[in-house]
């Protein structure tokens, strides 16, 4: 759709601009206030030109609670922030709140942890606030690494002060005075977003001592490290932060009670700190009103894949698969079917569409094998290949697998091979009994989540795609015709009109063929590309 | 942020550009409301456009 511009206040929507649009936009539309229909929104199913950002499904079936202020406020001017509501909610907390007041009020929203894991953010509260200990520590997990995904990062750009001031109301109710973010290096955007939000902070008493007269003083600094998947978890994330490698730990003492320097620590994600002003703001009742019983509020999806509208969608929790895809989403493009979704992340299992139906909570996701996580989606359509998908995630999870436990080193390394060889045409139907048995394993005996999900692709893609694994052994065919070793392309004669332009483009000369007469491919010299496929205008190259 | 909101505290309008990722786009947006004299209230004008990239910018 990008780039797309707003114009508040009649909320007119422009996509796909350029700069040659500028003249004509600014004259017809700020001038005039004509809509230019050239520039508008075209819904992709019924191909309706929508011209306000209201009308458009991918925005109106949108709660945006978390997402809020983005691409309303001046990410870098907390007078914006402030002239919308800001700081309101720290200013009742100190004000007419005890710590008890906000850690109930929290708990009562039913507000779970948006970083993956889900635990109730009040009672991690309550741990921390309850452990011994002169000096305690709130930290924000900006450590965003799933693939695809950029809540997180979106987030800290665009509303960094929302974030901080969820994060001193949470130092004020567990009783910490000093705060850390840690975002990795390369998210340089949100790194100077946060730099500026906490200087800005500072300068209006908003961070530092006696904080709006109250007594209470607090102060937050941003740290940074390497970027990896791993690197985000609770332990691993306060030894970065330390100076540390970053390596999780066991977690049999939790880090509420020893974290950052074996101190008390509560550590939330940005989308978690986040909504925690409005939590104040609003009332602990509206915010359990919206979703399910026991999965509360609204979740941000990183929607990718093959879907229509890609994006950041926040959604109520319970939302089900099929409005999240369909109706957000705008269905799959090209009019290929779906097939299936992966939620949660890398390591979020696949869902089939007999469960397009289902609402996404935490429990109904867990259940059907796949996860919440940080909400990222991967949407695939038929001629998608979940063997193959299930191999590339793995071998995400191998390489971001910092190798402490064997488990976790060796058993995702394992199951990397088998199913590299499934993909190859190499496989046995003992190796998917070897795949359950390996991936159950490593999810029993592995120290942190990476390890502990890692598994959710190949198991979820056994228990829904299996007769997708047996072909692939037993047939030796990829049913998506994508598993290079399992295909082989082919020119139809009644199609193919001799353009010559598979012939120009295949970097093999695997393609001959007179000029205006059907061409052909040989199957020894091809190397399975797949260009001669992309490049033709007649859909006259297939694959078997 | 509702429309009312945006008109108490900022310009008439606000044209807000999510995502700056075509360079020289915003900078010539900036460019025509300036020329136009369109991004302060005055006299000749009845609007007051400020054009405003919340994401950041690429140009």
């Amino acid at each position: 759709m990008g780039p797309v511009l707003l114009i508040e206040p009649d909320g007119i929507f422009y996509v796909g601009l350029k700069p040659a649009d500028v003249p004509e936009l600014v004259e017809e539309t700020l001038v005039k206030g004509r809509v230019v229909e050239r520039l508008t929104y075209e819904e992709p199913t019924t191909h309706a030109c929508i011209s306000y950002c209201r009308d458009i499904p991918f925005y109106n079936k949108q709660e945006r609670i978390v997402l809020r202020h983005c691409g309303m406020v001046n990410p870098g001017s907390v007078e914006e922030y402030i002239a919308v509501g800001g700081y309101q909610a720290l200013g009742k907390v100190l004000g007419t709140m005890t710590p008890e007041e906000v850690i109930e009020e929290v708990k009562k929203s039913g507000l779970r942890g948006r970083g993956g894991a889900g635990f109730s953010t009040g009672r991690k509260w309550e741990s921390a606030r309850e452990a011994e200990g002169e000096i305690k520590y709130v930290l924000t997990n900006g450590d965003e690494g799933d693939p695809n995904c950029f809540m997180d990062r979106a987030l800290m750009e665009a509303d960094p002060q929302s974030i901080l001031e969820g994060m001193i109301i949470g130092a004020y109710a567990v009783g910490a005075h000093q705060g850390f973010v840690y975002i990795p290096f390369e998210h340089t955007g949100a790194v100077r977003s946060m730099r500026t939000a906490i200087e800005q902070a500072r300068e209006f008493g908003l961070l530092g001592e006696d904080i709006l007269g109250s007594g209470f003083s607090f102060d937050v600094e941003l740290r940074m490290g390497a970027h990896s998947f791993v690197g985000g978890e609770s332990t691993a994330l306060m030894h970065a932060v330390e100076g540390k490698v970053s390596e999780p730990r066991p977690k049999h003492v939790h880090t509420t009670e020893k974290g950052l320097w074996g101190r008390p620590s509560c550590l939330n994600n940005v989308k978690t700190w986040n909504m925690v002003p409005e939590i104040i703001n609003r009332g602990a009742e509206w915010f359990a009103g919206i979703g399910t019983e026991s999965s509360t509020g609204t979740q941000v999806f990183s929607l990718a894949g093959k879907v229509n509208n890609v994006g950041l969608a926040e959604v109520p929790m319970g939302t089900t698969v099929r409005e999240l895809v369909f109706d957000v989403g705008g269905g799959v493009p090209k009019e290929r079917e779906f097939k299936a979704i992966q939620i949660g992340g890398p390591s979020g299992g696949f869902l089939p569409a007999d469960l397009l139906d289902m609402p996404m909570d935490y429990e109904t996701l867990a259940e059907a094998g796949s996860m919440m996580g940080t909400g990222g989606v991967v949407v695939l359509d038929d001629r998608t290949c979940v063997v193959d998908t299930a191999r590339y995630f793995v071998d995400f999870l191998r390489d971001e697998s910092c190798g402490k436990c064997t488990s976790c080193r060796e058993g995702i390394r394992r199951i990397l091979e088998i199913l590299t060889r499934i993909t190859e045409g190499k496989g046995e139907l003992s190796d998917l009994d070897v795949l359950e048995r390996l991936g159950r394993v490593v999810h029993a005996v592995s120290l942190c989540g990476l390890g502990k999900t890692a598994s959710n692709p190949v198991l979820s893609t056994l228990r829904y795609f299996r007769d997708e694994y047996v072909a692939h052994i037993v047939d030796h065919k990829c049913p998506a015709g994508v598993c290079k070793a399992l295909i082989e392309y082919y020119i139809d004669e009644d199609k193919c009109t001799g353009c010559g332009l598979c012939r120009l483009k295949c970097p093999e000369e695997a393609i001959s063929g007179e000029k205006k007469e059907p061409h052909v491919i040989d199957p020894e010299l091809c190397i399975r590309c797949g260009v001669c496929h992309d490049v033709c205008r007649f859909d006259a190259v297939g694959v078997r | 942020m509702s429309a009312s909101k945006a008109e108490q505290y900022r310009a008439d309008v606000l044209v807000s550009c999510v995502h700056d990722r075509e360079p020289g786009l915003m900078p010539a947006l900036e460019e025509e409301v300036r020329r136009r004299g369109l991004e302060e209230r005055s006299g000749s004008s009845m609007l007051a456009v400020e054009v405003f990239v919340p994401w950041g910018r690429c140009s």
